[in-house]
């Protein structure tokens, strides 16, 4: 079920506002036809999210159309007029660049760019920003990029890298096909991080758009020989923290639009033993 | 034939203490002015795995005249460095030869640093393959070594750390334990990072103890409860690679 405001929200009263099978329906349908509560302080919140996820969908479509290159960590490149490639194989946005102008690049050039799965998503949940944000909020907001795996130094995201038991798998979730038998010189195939799409289809960089059933087999084909066990979905999805992202957004709706002066914070350092 | 053992090792200090360029010009000399000296060198028994990458690039046409470990190694890189499985080497039949050569790989090699990314993707492999395939637990300090070595200098250790757990053995919570209380604050924070002691960042597990001694007792305590997901860095920002399995405890109590 829904709730709003902790009152039960009844869904046809938001569902004209999008297209008919759109994402943003499709969860609605989903979330109230849950046990589980998806509770929302108010509607501004649960058409946030909605369109959020719905972002996140549209941006994974878009990475998978982009020619991103998968690579292990030793092999990872990117272009060098918006990032720096760090000694740990992750991308470091350049001192003076524009944040929407290189997430952007990393679709529009996809081809000079190669990393793996986990850092692919991250780049999803940025693009998907960018969208929801639009182009000076994002830049306001993230000045300093980084992108490495679940290395997650902006603290708006943090949440994206904590997995957590989920009742329900929604569209826009980040899962996880795990592949413990995966075969020890390829351990980039130790498992798939995928974002869920609709219709039972999974976008996961390396693979592709594709059903479960796919990734499991392709994970099944680099599996240690006498594997005894199947790669499997896990039960968990990462989630990004909605509420304070919307909260972004609305303080950035504040600021007037002929603001002659920006107070830009230097982002917290990075968690000290950060992996 | 072996060579000249203090020619070697020459060979090696060049290397650690000049860099690769020089090593290679070193080694070069003595190619052109002796070709058999050359391979003497190249095959001696004390030469590294690091230094015999290194000269990689100008020794493509001795390989037909190399030691077995070294041609052994060659294949293992150039394995590694194309990323078809069995295009070169068959990583996964159990053979004596690969074995020794992966040993001698990993202990001649791990104290490299300065190498480029695909010397680190061969440390990785031979790494996975000697843990895994050959359940090598002996080299578990070694792989221990080279993780934080490479943490330090802040290259890649993702793979490394995910080959090491996969072991499920608690003697790596003991190797890793043995970096708390570190004289470098980042090597003690991410020792503290991977057992998975509360932090900073409301992370941790509030039940295990946040200094060596304490821990190591608990370990002690805890061990025929342990269990090991093989999860890694790749999952998630704080992966559970390891936890304490408290319903088996209760049970046994």
């Amino acid at each position: 079920m829904i709730t709003v405001a902790g009152k039960p929200f009844d869904v046809t009263t938001l569902e004209s506002a999008f297209e008919r099978a759109s994402v943003q329906n499709q969860l609605l349908a989903q979330m109230s036809q849950s046990g589980v509560n998806y509770a929302f302080g108010d509607l501004t919140l649960l058409k946030f999210e909605l369109n959020m996820r719905s972002e996140i969908v549209n941006a994974a479509y878009a990475l998978n159309d982009s020619r991103l290159n998968f690579s292990d960590f030793h092999n990872a490149r990117c272009n060098p007029r918006y990032w720096d490639r760090t000694a740990n194989g992750g991308f470091s946005l350049k001192r003076g660049a524009d944040s929407a102008a290189a997430i952007n690049d990393i679709f529009i050039n996809g081809g000079r760019y190669a990393t793996e799965c986990a850092t692919a998503m991250m780049v999803v949940y940025y693009k998907a920003l960018l969208a929801v944000y639009g182009a000076k909020l994002f830049n306001a907001t993230f000045p300093q990029i980084y992108l490495m795996n679940w290395i997650i130094r902006e603290p708006l995201l943090y949440q994206v890298g904590l997995p957590e038991k989920v009742e329900d798998m929604l569209l826009g979730d980040r899962g996880y096909f795990m592949n413990y038998d995966v075969n020890p010189q390829t351990p980039q195939w130790q498992g798939e991080n995928v974002i869920v799409l609709p219709n039972g289809l999974y976008y996961g960089h390396g693979i592709g758009i594709t059903t479960a059933d796919e990734i499991i087999a392709s994970l099944n084909e680099n599996r240690r020989r006498n594997a005894t066990h199947a790669a499997f979905f896990t039960d968990t999805a990462a989630r990004p923290d909605f509420k304070r992202l919307a909260g972004k957004q609305t303080a950035g709706d504040a600021v007037p639009a002929a603001s002659t002066g920006t107070l830009v914070w230097k982002p917290f350092p990075p968690p000290i033993g950060a992996v | 034939m072996e060579g000249n053992s203090s020619d070697v090792l020459d060979l090696e200090q060049i290397r650690e203490t000049n860099g690769s360029d020089a090593c290679i010009s070193a080694f070069d000399h003595v190619q052109r002015n002796d070709k058999q000296k050359a391979l003497e060198l190249l095959n001696d028994l004390k030469m590294t795995f690091s230094t015999l990458y290194v000269l990689l690039p100008k020794i493509r046409d001795l390989l037909a005249h190399l030691s077995t470990r070294n041609a052994t190694a060659v294949k293992i890189i150039d394995e590694v460095a194309e990323g078809v499985l069995g295009r070169h080497i068959d990583l996964a039949v159990i053979s004596v030869e690969i074995y020794e050569t992966l040993l001698w790989m990993l202990q001649t090699g791990h104290r490299a640093h300065a190498l480029d990314n695909l010397f680190h993707k061969v440390m990785d492999i031979v790494c996975a393959v000697l843990l895994d395939t050959y359940e090598e637990k002996r080299v578990l300090p070694l792989v221990c070594d080279l993780i934080f070595a490479r943490k330090e200098k802040g290259q890649c250790v993702h793979e490394l750390i995910w080959s090491f757990f996969r072991t499920k053995d608690p003697e790596t919570l003991r190797l890793v334990a043995g970096r708390l209380e570190s004289e470098n604050a980042d090597t003690d924070a991410f020792a503290r990072r991977l057992l998975n002691m509360k932090d900073g960042d409301g992370g941790g597990d509030t039940d295990i103890p946040t200094d060596r001694a304490g821990f190591l007792q608990w370990l002690e305590k805890n061990e025929p409860f342990l269990f090991f997901t093989g999860l890694g860095y790749q999952y998630a920002s704080r992966p559970v690679i390891w936890g304490v399995d408290r319903a088996k405890m209760e049970v046994a109590q």
